[in-house]
């Protein structure tokens, strides 16, 4: 019920404001005023609306948390790989701190880069988040995870991450393993990752949370009750174009 | 007659002497509500200089604008205008009428010290914000 009424509001992302409205940083341009990238990185207005998955509200000004390489970005890029938090006040150079969550589903592109710390971990170009998610991160989740929805059909060159996923990335851990976007393969594993334990009758792949369990016939894998997969270690990020 | 020829000879060569009539307009006839030429104080001279030396083609012409002190005038096809208060809160509290300045458009109205720089791309000849981006960070802080 709340991701039909998400995606209502995000089919009527993008209408026509009567007013301002005020974003900082990057985002698309509403398709009424041509589509494409808005490159203004301090705060600015337009004349169309933000829709409430794509944006966070930053000190009333909307501040676009989607994938801009959707949308014909050409700037400088940093892949991340699932949810992760954003420090928006550093990225737009504000001061008061302002952590906002990307609940995008396996790898994509932001135009920044996290700040040093313990909170992320660079594996094969692509920014894992491996710290522990404060309790905001479940509880507004289900509101915004229906961006997913607005990217799975989109094709445009998204990055490709064949990386032994670090120990701790959100995308495996007890209680917020969804969204990482976890291919398990046989000889080609695209993300393997180490102490992923894939249970026979207890497995939940849900559409659009982009977990692909892809077994080819020989030699097969065998997916049994507590089995582990800790096979790869080819570090290789490459921008692929297509569908995730 | 010969002195009559001779004045409008004369008259003549005056009028080619290489000043125009744009150049030296005749004495005032200036309209009420025709705005005042620009008169950039020292502030604003240094941004339109760090404007023009980031590659911006900036042309500021007469001193319409939403404050007392301002400049107006164009950044490539961008309406721009620049206005001075008498310190850096009044300029804070100047991005609202700035905005409002802006209108139905895309824009931007910032306060940078003293100093409220307000853009509007009327002519939406700036559709991906390229250039208000590289004005709003060739701007000196």
């Amino acid at each position: 019920m709340i991701l039909v009424a998400m995606l209502g509001t995000s089919a009527r992302a993008f209408a026509d404001a009567k007013q301002q409205v005020s974003y900082i940083g990057i985002h698309p341009v509403a398709k009424s005023d041509g589509g494409g990238i808005c490159y203004i990185e301090g705060p600015h207005v337009h004349m169309y609306e933000a829709d409430k998955l794509q944006y966070r509200d930053h000190r009333g000004a909307q501040f676009f948390v989607g994938d801009p390489v959707a949308y014909g970005y050409d700037g400088p890029k940093k892949a991340y790989k699932g949810h992760h938090p954003i420090h928006v006040e550093l990225v737009v150079g504000t001061p008061e701190p302002d952590v906002e969550f990307c609940y995008l589903d396996g790898a994509h592109f932001h135009s920044f880069a996290p700040p040093p710390g313990a909170e992320f971990e660079l594996a094969g170009d692509a920014y894992f988040y491996v710290a522990e998610p404060p309790p905001i991160y479940l509880d507004t989740r289900p509101a915004f995870v229906g961006i997913n929805a607005i990217y799975t059909p989109l094709v445009y060159p998204r990055p490709s991450i064949t990386v032994v996923a670090p120990i701790g990335w959100i995308g495996v851990r007890a209680g917020f393993g969804v969204g990482g976007g976890v291919a398990v393969r046989g000889p080609a594993i695209g993300v393997v990752v180490p102490g992923f334990v894939v249970r026979g009758p207890k497995v939940k792949i849900r559409a659009g949370i982009d977990v692909r369990v892809i077994v080819p016939p020989p030699p097969s894998v065998r997916i049994n009750v507590g089995v582990g997969i800790g096979i790869g270690g080819g570090v290789k990020v490459k921008s692929k174009r297509g569908r995730r | 007659m010969k002195t009559a020829i001779i004045c409008l000879v004369v008259a003549a060569c005056g009028k080619d002497d290489g000043s125009t009539s744009e150049a030296k307009p005749a004495e005032p006839a200036t309209k009420q509500d025709e705005p005042k030429k620009a008169e950039l104080s020292a502030a604003r001279t240094a941004v339109v200089d760090a404007w023009k030396k980031a590659g911006l083609s900036a042309t500021l012409t007469s001193s319409a604008g939403f404050g007392k002190a301002c400049s107006a005038g164009t950044i490539d096809k961008l309406d721009v205008v620049i206005c001075e208060y008498g310190s850096a809160d009044e300029a804070k509290q100047a991005e609202q009428p700035g905005l409002a300045w802006v209108g139905s458009t895309t824009g931007a109205a910032w306060a940078e010290g003293k100093l409220v720089i307000a853009v509007a791309d009327r002519k939406k000849s700036d559709p991906h914000g390229k250039t208000i981006n590289q004005l709003m960070k060739s701007t000196p802080k």
